[in-house]
């Protein structure tokens, strides 16, 4: 209960029930009896006053239905156990967090930057992030933060509180801390970074998270220093929860969020052997590239007199390394990418479990109430009564209908909350493996065109060497004799009918790959050589080849 | 001694004595015209009085006298001496050839080095052991400047070219063309050897060569005013010649590489001028098809339909059933009734797993290769044996017969394609081989008198000509490089396999993601990318198959090829070694002989005789055979490994554009798949 002494004048001055979550997320985190009987306290004497504050913000029959629902349920929660979940009490009443069209409170947050430091796993498994931070929620001290550096270590523990915390909400997981680009790559600098922005924009979305004062406190600690300050405890951990999860899941009366579990479970384990899959056809790939390389250095080992099998086994092998680049690429771009995916699932999976569980506490709630006013009941009609007895009976009773109906607030929350974030986490799922297949097929296209570029390259010097044998035999003499001529062009490519345009700068980058110095400065000499003779006459080139073998 | 000679000489008449007529008639009239346009005649004079007893031993053969001086038994040191006495020989030779170029040598003072050079390369030491060296000395500087003259005047004029032939018109064809190829080796040795200009040497070589030609034209003339007019006809020639020579000229000072090059030019245009007088083959259409398992159990085995179309053939269309088996039998057929030449070769044996439908596949298409290569070779193509493939029906018992006459040991043959078999039959013919099969085959013969033991060391055959152990070594090591292709192709092949198939895995695994039907967008874009994903697997799939049929394929031909080609080296070595065998022997008998020289008329000494003669006679013809076989491999091997690299660069080609080809397909999947779904 400490935490609400900072935020009550904010209650007073905005008049807003934002104060309503915290006070209720603390007793539901720490769930023992003796906070929750407190909290109790507190929800029923501050439930009518979040409805009228809610009526202020709302309309005035919002008010009147509000107020009748609230009277409603609390009377049928006493006779009945699913009841409660049929008669839903609007939105505004039970997330008052999400009532708020306006978005009165906002979270900005943008990521600048990555700094890796430290030991070598240090530097891979914990890197910095950097951001600015600009907001108008009353946790924070301040409205503008610059250049906040934060540990993942760090966003870890935020995340980790977060999840136990709010158990209404899909908290976002944090995106990988490395990406396969390797962690000295620009990329996955970028990467990285942007996936944090995303990340922060996903946190941003969500009022419940950022009415956290944990938000604020992280944002407000030092580097490094950040560790949870309220304390939380999950539901169930450990054995419990896995012997909890045995149980058939309690009945579900909403069947979007009854139906989610499985289909989230199946994303993440599809997810799971998708990536289990990429990285089979990755790691094929590489031992492609070895075996190509192979191939290329035997070309070139083959004659050392000879530059045209020199040419072309550097070629060769030089197309491998741009499969290998292509490996890396596959693996940075969506392997990752399914990483989130598999990541996020599971929370969100365990997060569908604890709703679970609260189902299942408030069943056993309800009939503990049940009992307790059956004995209520019983000492009534008896004669002999102990005063003590009655009183006791009485406190019980009292005691379970209170935390029954702070439960059912709680799975009443936690099931309107959920199904607003449904259609947020599927979007988000659509939206970022969409993303992930568009980078994949961006870089393969990408790549494949340098490896294109590359066979090209040598083409004009295998048909330098002889004008009259191989293709040529097939009347395919279009192919031209200029080194130059390539079938990438701004004009689009060679091959199709289409003609979509291109600017010459994905050209350029096309046609220059990661391996052209090392062509080049490798036989530099002999190009130039090689050159002059093609030049002055192709048949030199054939009889260079005749020659110079034998 | 006399008489000794007296008997040698029928022997030596046997072998080509027609030739050798000819042969030292040819010289003569050029050695008047040498003394005739000489400036100093006294040296001219001593070197033609030199050469005529030259002449005269060779014809006599090897007399014993030469051989006392140095120890009889110690082959080497005799070979030594012979080579000695011929290499002073060509280089009387070519003394006398070059006065002729006297008259311009203040133009160009490069030919005497020139023809120093060529006194001393590799390949006249390599004929000098011959009988038939001075001949062939004389053919080889003749037919040199001939053909390099005939580089080069043919485009100018017919004339000189005209005269040439028919002066040559005696000689049979085939021997000008290897002795053609020889001197264009030997001018290529020359120009290879670093010189400061080394072509414009050459070039001018061919310059000077031209003009003994016009030398010929004239000489009928009155000798020294030809001469003159010669000269003076050369200068203007030199005037004429910067309008087309100097492009390659300057070519030449740029770069060694490009001399090379040139002179490659130059050996291209004789062999075009070669190919065309050789005969076209005659058309002929061969397909091995339809591949049938055959037989039961132990006999079990697949037969192929070989069906054939050609002129050739009596019937011009036959259709047989041949196995596998005959397929070597022609190969090692073949390989004996042509000595020296590159047999296309038959696929490897494979004990395991032959009955796979596409190993099958695979022999059927490297057999039908195989037939097709045959059946383009204008030789190949009429042989005997060749045609009896093609034709006969009772084709098991035919061939045994044939591979028993001829001594191929064609039957059942499963060794190495590289190891070979020398016929003494066709080495020796029928009746002496037949002789010699009795005492256990040649090399057997030397351990007779030993009681099958031998106290002296193997006699071992060290190849005398650098060509061949260059060459030997070189396909070595190509072969070695080959191989490792080949491998590293396979391992490329079934590593592209696997990614196709771990694709394949990945794409389904997409499809059960976008079954889950999380959306309907959602779906529908996994699904295109799953189906994008089968497509590059089938593309995959197929451009390794493509590889396996070109690369693969192709690499797969060249080694057999080499070891088709290798085989013929093995032959020109086990002929070697007969050779020094057969040396070794005549030798012994010799000093028996020797031994014996006081009573002439001994009944010993007559068997020992013909013994000695019996064997003088197999050593010669050893002998022509094992120089005709270097000869013919020479050329062979020129024309194989410029066949391979163009079927190499080929091979290269398509499979390179092949996989352009599917890149861009790639490609397009990619770019379709974008611009529909993203």
């Amino acid at each position: 209960m400490a935490s609400a002494v900072p935020y009550d004048p904010y209650d007073d001055l905005d008049n807003n029930p934002f104060a309503e979550p915290h006070e209720d997320s603390e007793p539901v985190a720490t769930n023992t009896d003796d906070s929750s009987y407190i909290a109790k306290e507190q929800t029923t004497s501050e439930g009518a006053a979040v409805v009228d504050r809610g009526n202020n913000t709302a309309d005035i029959s919002q008010e009147d239905s509000g107020r009748e629902d609230r009277a409603a349920q609390s009377k049928t929660s006493n006779e009945q156990n699913s009841n409660n979940l049929s008669v839903q009490p609007p939105q505004n009443v039970i997330l008052p967090e999400r009532n708020d069209e306006k978005r009165k409170y906002s979270l900005l947050v943008k990521t600048t930057g990555l700094e890796r430091f430290g030991s070598i796993t240090g530097k891979k498994e914990n890197p910095a992030i950097i951001f600015d931070c600009s907001t108008n929620l009353p946790t924070f001290r301040k409205q503008q933060y610059k250049n906040v550096k934060k540990s993942y270590e760090e966003f870890h523990q935020l995340f980790k509180y977060l999840n136990v915390a709010i158990q209404e909400s899909f908290v976002p997981t944090l995106p990988p801390a490395y990406t396969t680009f390797g962690i000295n790559s620009e990329e996955d600098r970028s990467k990285i970074t942007r996936n944090f922005q995303l990340w922060f924009n996903r946190i941003s979305q969500d009022p419940l998270i950022i009415r956290n004062e944990e938000v604020a406190f992280f944002i407000e600690s030092d580097f490094n220093t950040y560790s949870p300050i309220n304390k939380s405890k999950s539901l169930a951990s450990g054995l419990k929860r896995k012997t909890l999860k045995q149980l058939a899941p309690p009945y579900d009366e909403v069947t979007e969020l009854a139906e989610f579990r499985p289909l989230v479970k199946s994303i993440y384990v599809v997810s799971q052997n998708l990536q289990e899959k990429l990285l089979k056809v990755s790691r094929n790939r590489k031992m492609m590239v070895q075996e190509e390389n192979a191939f290329g250095q035997d070309f070139v080992n083959l004659d050392e007199h000879n530059k045209l099998y020199k040419r072309y086994g550097r070629i060769l092998t030089a197309v491998g390394d741009i499969d290998s680049i292509i490996a890396t690429m596959d693996m940075a771009t969506l392997y990752d990418g399914l990483e989130w995916v598999v990541r996020d699932a599971y929370v969100v999976k365990e997060a569908l479990t604890n709703r679970h569980f609260v189902m299942r506490s408030l069943i056993q709630a309800q009939q503990n109430s049940k009992t307790k006013q059956e004995q209520a009941r019983r000492f009534r009609s008896r004669r002999d009564i102990n005063p003590m007895k009655i009183d006791e009976a009485l406190r019980q009773l009292k005691m379970a209908t209170k935390k029954e109906q702070v439960l059912t607030l709680k799975l009443q929350r936690i099931t309107s909350n959920m199904i607003i974030e449904r259609r947020q986490w599927i979007n988000w799922y659509e939206e970022w493996i969409r993303n992930s297949i568009k980078q994949f097929t961006l870089r393969k296209i990408e790549y494949e065109r340098k490896k294109l570029t590359l066979l090209e390259r040598v083409r004009s010097d295998i048909r330098k060497a002889d004008e009259n044998g191989g293709l040529s035999r097939l009347g395919r003499n279009a192919v031209s004799v200029k080194s130059t001529d390539t079938s990438q062009t701004t004009k689009g490519d060679s091959w199709t009918g289409e003609n979509n345009r291109k600017s010459q700068i994905p050209i350029n980058k096309i046609a220059h790959t990661e391996f052209d110095d090392e062509l080049v400065t490798e036989d530099d000499g002999s190009v130039s050589q090689e050159f002059d003779t093609a030049s002055l006459n192709a048949r030199h080139a054939a009889s260079l080849l005749g020659m110079s073998n034998k | 001694m006399d008489y000794e000679d007296n008997l040698e000489a029928p022997v030596w008449d046997e072998l080509n004595h027609e030739e050798d007529i000819t042969q030292s008639v040819i010289p003569n009239p050029i050695e008047s015209v040498h003394e005739a346009s000489a400036h100093e005649e006294e040296e001219k004079k001593d070197i033609v009085e030199t050469k005529a007893p030259f002449t005269d031993e060779n014809s006599l053969a090897v007399a014993p006298k030469w051989e006392e001086p140095g120890s009889p038994m110690a082959d080497n040191s005799l070979v030594e001496e012979e080579e000695f006495h011929d290499n002073s020989k060509s280089d009387a030779l070519i003394n006398s050839l070059a006065p002729e170029q006297d008259p311009i040598s203040d133009l160009n003072n490069n030919s005497t080095q020139f023809s120093a050079k060529q006194s001393n390369d590799a390949l006249f030491t390599g004929n000098a052991n011959s009988p038939l060296v001075f001949d062939d000395t004389i053919y080889d500087t003749n037919t040199s400047l001939n053909s390099s003259s005939k580089s080069i005047s043919g485009r100018r004029s017919g004339k000189p070219r005209i005269l040439f032939d028919s002066a040559r018109a005696q000689r049979s064809s085939k021997r000008n063309h290897s002795l053609k190829t020889k001197s264009t080796i030997a001018f290529n040795d020359a120009i290879k050897t670093p010189f400061t200009d080394p072509l414009k040497k050459a070039e001018k070589e061919n310059e000077f060569v031209e003009e003994p030609l016009n030398d010929e034209e004239e000489r009928r003339g009155s000798n020294e005013a030809t001469i003159i007019a010669c000269a003076k006809k050369n200068i203007l020639e030199q005037v004429d010649r910067p309008l087309y020579n100097l492009p390659q000229k300057n070519i030449n000072t740029a770069s060694p590489i490009k001399v090379e090059a040139n002179s490659e030019m130059v050996k291209k245009t004789k062999k075009e001028s070669k190919v065309l007088s050789t005969e076209k083959p005659v058309a002929f259409n061969v397909e091995v098809k339809d591949p049938v398992k055959v037989g039961e159990l132990t006999s079990i085995h697949v037969e192929y339909t070989v069906i054939s179309e050609s002129p050739l053939l009596e019937l011009k269309y036959a259709q047989v059933s041949r196995r596998y088996r005959d397929f070597r039998w022609l190969y090692r057929q073949l390989q004996n009734n042509h000595w020296g030449r590159v047999i296309p070769p038959p696929p490897e044996k494979q004990s395991v797993g032959s009955f796979k439908q596409d190993f099958i596949e695979n022999r059927r298409f490297q057999m039908d290769t195989m037939l097709k290569k045959i059946c383009q070779d204008s030789v190949l193509q009429k042989d005997k044996d060749f045609l009896l493939f093609l034709t006969s029906d009772d084709f098991g018992s035919e061939s045994k017969r044939r591979a028993f006459l001829t001594g191929s040991g064609a039957i059942n043959d499963s060794n190495d394609l590289s190891e070979i078999r020398i016929s003494e039959i066709q080495l020796l013919g029928a009746e002496d081989a037949a002789d010699v099969l009795r005492n256990g085959g040649i090399d057997a013969e030397s351990h007779k008198g030993f009681m099958n033991i031998s106290f002296s060391s193997l006699p071992r055959y060290n190849e005398t000509d650098e060509f061949f152990i260059e060459k030997k070594q070189k396909m070595d090591e190509l072969e070695d490089n080959l191989k490792r292709m080949g491998k590293s192709l396979e391992m490329v092949d079934t590593s592209r396999n696997s990614l196709a198939a771990s694709t394949e895995e990945f794409s389904s695994t997409l499809e059960t993601l976008a079954s889950l039907n999380i959306s309907e967008s959602n779906s529908e874009l996994l699904n295109n990318f799953a189906d994008v994903h089968k497509s590059i697997k089938s593309s995959l799939e197929r451009s390794s198959l493509q590889e396996t049929l070109t690369m693969g394929v192709m690499l797969d031909e060249y080694i057999r090829s080499l070891a088709s080609v290798k085989a013929i080296f093995n032959q020109r070595a086990k002929l070697g070694y007969f050779l020094v065998v057969l040396e070794n022997d005549k030798n012994k008998k010799h000093s028996q002989l020797e031994k014996l020289g006081q009573d002439v008329h001994s009944e010993k000494f007559k068997e020992i005789k013909t013994e000695f003669l019996t064997l003088e006679r197999r050593h010669n013809l050893t002998r022509t055979h094992w120089q005709e076989i270097g000869e013919r491999i020479k050329n062979e091997f020129e024309s194989f490994s410029i066949d391979k690299i163009r079927e190499f660069r080929n091979g290269m080609e398509i499979s390179l554009e092949a996989a352009i080809e599917s890149q861009k397909e790639c490609i397009e999947l990619w770019e379709t798949f974008y611009q529909t779904n993203l």
